[in-house]
């Protein structure tokens, strides 16, 4: 019997269980529990006049999470948006310390850390 | 997808598919030509239809998927139990086979094997339909509680006996148990399954049916045709002549089953 005849016996049995093996690979894969960063989509409000956001580098507006892996493609996909107010803001620095609370994240996903923003304020 | 993908190991993940591939290939071959092997089909669709759902964010159909998927092994053992059956006993019908066939003495079995060759091949020649079963390593106790009582030496002329249409037990099944006709006129279930040819009548059906689900051989003669087949693991071996069916009987009917 030689390896032609080896591989196309039985052809539509042979590659259903390929098929079943991979859908299975790709099951276990998606479903083990992973931990990721991701950036942080951040957008501002009640800007005071005058003043201006200097734009957070992307490496320190990071929220690292954790889920399986399916559900952090999909948190991926959404993005996780980070609406910061400024309201009664001055020049200079900002730390919002506690912004957790407002982080909405994709259920089944869990926020591991999430360092407090620092914004900075000019004229 | 793309980092996962990236994450991976491609080498190992490939020889960790092929290896479960082969696994479940080997699975496949102990229960090839059944119907129940087309629900696998489905398997692939319904994974990849979960994990959709899952990324997408479809909370009551990923639940849905998910409690089906977790119940696929129960459902799974549930639709395939006859062919997981089938599939143990010939396995360890193998096994026994090569420990036990050789060291025995075949010349009793030989001479029920004769019997029963001769009873069929009048049986076929008179038209008489008729319906013998050989238990072999399950019993059929479940099955003999309805029919008379026998115990006798199997004989050709006690077989075509009992199955002569006037005779008020021929329209059940004989049962022969360690080389002797215990019972006869029991009742026998009949197939399910779909794929029998419908020009089979109730003797062929019931001969399927049951061994389906026990590992007994049985000897089918039709009525109509008179051709004599064996049946066997819910397979069918039709118009046998009597050299065949002797050879047949020898091949799959060990020594010790009948004495």
């Amino acid at each position: 019997m030689n390896l032609k005849s080896i591989l196309t016996n039985n052809i539509e049995m042979k590659l259903l269980s390929i098929l079943l093996a991979a859908t299975l690979w790709l099951f276990i894969a998606f479903e083990a529990v992973d931990e990721v960063e991701i950036p942080l989509s951040v957008s501002y409000v009640n800007t005071p006049a005058g003043l201006a956001v200097k734009a957070i580098p992307e490496s320190v507006r990071l929220i690292r999470v954790e889920g399986p892996r399916i559900l952090l493609v999909r948190q991926k996909l959404k993005g996780v948006p980070l609406r910061l107010d400024l309201a009664g803001a001055g020049e200079g620095a900002v730390v919002f310390s506690e912004v957790e609370s407002t982080v909405k994240l994709v259920q089944g996903v869990r926020l591991v850390k999430l360092s407090p923003v620092k914004v900075e304020l000019h004229r | 997808m793309w980092e996962l993908l990236q994450k991976t190991d491609w080498l190992l993940t490939t020889a960790d598919i092929l290896l479960i591939a082969f696994i479940i290939y080997q699975l496949l071959q102990l229960l090839r030509e059944s119907t129940a092997l087309r629900i696998l089909h489905i398997l692939p669709l319904v994974i990849i239809g979960y994990l959709l759902t899952r990324l997408a964010g479809l909370v009551t159909s990923a639940l849905l998927l998910d409690n089906l998927l977790t119940s696929m092994l129960l459902i799974l053992a549930v639709i395939f139990q006859y062919d997981i059956r089938r599939a143990l006993l010939s396995f360890s019908r193998g096994r026994i086979t090569v420990k036990v066939g050789s060291e025995e003495d075949s010349s009793g079995s030989d001479l029920v094997i004769q019997q029963l060759v001769d009873a069929a091949h009048a049986l076929s020649e008179r038209r008489n339909g008729a319906l013998i079963v050989i238990q072999r390593e399950m019993s059929l106790e479940h099955f003999m509680e309805v029919g008379t009582q026998i115990d006798a030496k199997v004989t050709s002329e006690l077989l075509t006996s009992i199955f002569l249409p006037y005779s008020p037990i021929h329209d059940g099944a004989v049962i022969i148990q360690n080389g002797k006709l215990t019972q006869a006129g029991c009742f026998l279930p009949l197939t399910q399954n779909p794929d029998v040819a419908k020009e089979l009548g109730t003797r062929h059906r019931a001969a399927i049916g049951l061994t389906e689900l026990v590992d007994a051989l049985v000897i089918v003669v039709s009525e109509e045709t008179g051709s004599v087949s064996v049946v066997s693991g819910g397979r069918m071996t039709s118009d046998l002549e009597a050299a065949g069916l002797k050879k047949l009987l020898r091949r799959m009917v060990e020594p010790r089953w009948l004495q």
